[in-house]
């Protein structure tokens, strides 16, 4: 089965509000692969993640998953998916185990795969000696895992997490990426959406950002990470004058121009230090090849804010 | 077992396990009802009760001293409600606990005769005094009234003597002039006056269930905030599994409620002094009308909880309507009393229907087959609210 996802012309547009939360996204994500969303608060990563499970329909656009378009064929759709949501969806009187029979005897388990996929999710998210203690008498770690553990019944071939780590402590983090990376070793396609981007580096192959509604890159992890190592920051002492600026503008079509700071991806930082050096501009810092998501991720949304205004 | 009736049996054991594991919840909705009963109960004693102690106090003052006065108030003390008491020579007004005061001004045998205008005696009462009272103590004192000028015309007419003069006074009491009244259903019983207790319990029973939409809001509202609905959604859930998994738990919650408040009718209010519920050992015979009454105030309850954006608004409008159907169904004020077009009105109320329903078994002594009409338009508003609440929840699982 390819478990692959499209998001085609994709726009969503909240009652009373006047910005498009999504504003005709097209993506596509590939079967098989843990793809990162990254992006701000409010960017309209998890507005995706509801309509990629039909929770919201699209104003505009056409989405499918595993080939079955949400619009025709959403309970097909959504028999394929497991989702961890941002708060966690149980049932606080019950306990672990008690959460994952209701909930896996609702997927349509019985009987002994219903014992196995209970057995299996408490297991791989290590909940078994809290499986019999409440939901509500859980730590924010341990629901977090239950959270992940919901998700992962009956091992579904496209899981979304939409920030299953919030509020969690490093073991069980490590432990929610461990186990996310296994399902992805088994075939699972995997949406990952996180403000942590050390651990979307860690579990995913793609990555998009998403930014006031628009998609401003998507691509494999290391293109993303291959800019980072291409970027120079440069802080300047002075404000340049505009005969300068307009001067770096026409050499650098792509550089983003702050009041203090220039921007922009180069091969050779040391040219573009000794064209400032010739323009008479005095540097306060630099910052040059640092392979993080995280520097590409500033990056990226400068680049995105630059182009908005230009 | 198919599909599913294991997500409706899953669904089921977590309601259970949700009622049985709030201990405090639970205590609260079994508890406060009997309490609720208990408490009505006693205090409606007092205002509509026959009850030795909800003998109402009117002070007398008798400044005429002669036959017809001394017997006036003879006569009025014969009344079960009624406790006379003598005012205080120094005092002319009257005050709580006394409902008001009578003052016969001396001539009151003058006064009698058939072309006197004067008012025979005065009566003031206390404005605060309940309008049912104050009618039944001046229709009372104008009966004995009448009476004693019957005396007085036919021994100034006739000149009777002694032996005759008895026989008339006699004649002319209350006692004297026997009404055969007859409670159809009486005869089943020996008890042949059906009291406060037996007409308002039965009301404070229907009001009390219908406020299952409480507790079920709080717990619909719950699964909502939580994102439970979501996932159960998310997973192909019937949104139809998650409110009929609720139905049959909820309803013995109803049901339950309704027995416990019928008990502390029968066996706790009397224990505490007040009039004891007489069912009859009729127990099974009102378990159809107390379902239904159930399954109504379920289907109403889903319907307001499924409605709701929060619990706030599930509780506000819950109670609001609860009072509306209350009002309407002649819970706090019997509908025979009520104008003809809030009569007509209160025919739409389901409490008016469960409350016939109950009257039927418990004051009319009528065979249970009387009560289907009632158990049928409670259970079709029932099941239409159901209906109604699936159908709206259908938006959250799209």
């Amino acid at each position: 089965m390819n478990n692959s996802l499209t998001i085609q012309g994709v726009k969503k547009v909240y009652l009373h509000s006047d910005t498009a939360a999504l504003d005709g996204v097209d993506l596509t994500i590939p079967g098989g692969c843990a793809f990162g969303l990254i992006g701000p608060n409010g960017a309209g990563k998890s507005t995706l993640i509801r309509l990629l499970l039909g929770l919201l329909k699209p104003d505009a656009g056409q989405i499918t998953v595993a080939g079955f378009d949400l619009a025709t064929a959403l309970p097909a759709a959504r028999k394929l998916c497991g989702l961890a949501p941002q708060d966690p969806g149980f049932f606080p009187l019950l306990t672990v185990a008690e959460n994952l029979r209701t909930f896996g005897a609702a997927a349509g388990l019985r009987g002994r795969a219903l014992n196995q996929a209970v057995d299996s999710a408490v297991a791989s998210t290590e909940l078994g000696e809290h499986a019999n203690k409440r939901a509500d008498q859980l730590s924010g770690g341990m629901r977090q895992r239950l959270n992940v553990s919901l998700a992962l019944l009956g091992h579904p071939p496209v899981l979304l997490l939409d920030e299953p780590t919030a509020g969690v402590d490093a073991e069980s983090r490590k432990l929610i990426i461990d186990v996310l990376r296994g399902e992805n070793a088994r075939g699972a396609t995997i949406i990952y959406t996180s403000h942590y981007l050390t651990e979307v580096e860690q579990l995913c192959d793609r990555v998009a950002l998403i930014d006031h509604g628009k998609l401003r890159f998507e691509g494999k992890l290391r293109d993303a990470l291959h800019h980072a190592a291409r970027l120079l920051v440069v802080q300047l002492t002075d404000e340049p004058g505009t005969t300068i600026r307009e001067r770096w503008q026409s050499r650098w079509p792509d550089a983003v121009i702050g009041p203090q700071s220039l921007q922009l991806e180069t091969e050779s930082a040391l040219s573009v230090l000794a064209t400032l050096e010739r323009d008479g501009v005095t540097v306060r810092s630099i910052e040059y090849g640092t392979s993080s998501l995280e520097a590409a991720y500033f990056h990226m949304r400068s680049t995105a804010a630059s182009a908005d205004q230009a | 077992m198919s599909a599913r009736f294991a997500l409706l049996r899953a669904l089921m054991h977590k309601e259970i396990r949700g009622l049985i594991r709030d201990p405090q919840g639970l205590l609260v909705l079994f508890l406060m009802p009997t309490i609720f009963i208990l408490v009505m109960s006693l205090a409606l004693r007092d205002v509509m009760g026959t009850h030795q102690a909800s003998q109402q106090q009117v002070l007398w003052s008798d400044a005429d001293g002669g036959y017809f006065a001394l017997e006036l108030r003879h006569r009025l003390e014969r009344s079960d409600h009624l406790r006379i008491v003598d005012a205080p020579a120094d005092e002319a007004g009257f005050a709580p606990p006394y409902f008001g005061r009578v003052d016969v001004a001396a001539g009151l045998a003058e006064r009698l005769a058939p072309d006197n205008r004067e008012p025979l005696v005065q009566v003031r009462l206390d404005p605060a005094f309940p309008v049912a009272g104050s009618s039944l103590f001046i229709t009372e004192l104008k009966g004995v009234l009448i009476g004693l000028r019957a005396e007085y015309i036919t021994e100034d007419l006739f000149g009777a003597p002694e032996a005759e003069a008895a026989l008339i006074r006699e004649s002319t009491r209350p006692e004297a002039v026997p009404v055969q009244v007859v409670y159809p259903g009486s005869e089943l019983r020996s008890e042949t006056l059906p009291d406060a207790t037996q007409q308002s319990v039965p009301a404070w029973i229907v009001f009390a269930m219908f406020f299952v939409v409480f507790p079920l809001s709080t717990s619909l509202l719950g699964e909502r905030r939580e994102g439970t609905l979501q996932r159960l959604a998310l997973l192909n859930a019937s949104h139809q599994s998650v409110l009929l998994a609720k139905l049959p738990v909820y309803l013995t919650v109803t049901v339950i409620q309704a027995l416990l408040m019928l008990a502390m009718g029968v066996w706790i209010v009397p224990l505490l002094g007040g009039e004891a519920l007489q069912l009859g050992g009729r127990w099974l015979a009102l378990l159809p009308i107390t379902i239904a009454t159930g399954a109504a105030a379920m289907g109403v309850a889903l319907l307001i909880a499924v409605l709701a954006r929060t619990s706030a608004q599930a509780t506000t409008v819950g109670g609001a309507v609860n009072l509306v159907l209350g009002a309407l169904g002649g819970v706090m004020v019997p509908t025979i009393v009520m104008p003809p077009e809030l009569q007509l009105a209160g025919l739409l109320s389901p409490m008016s229907w469960a409350l016939d329903g109950y009257w039927d078994i418990i004051l009319r002594h009528a065979p249970v087959s009387d009560t289907l009409p009632e158990c049928l338009a409670l259970l079709v508003l029932g099941t239409a609210t159901f209906l109604i609440a699936t159908w709206r929840l259908r938006q959250d699982f799209a």
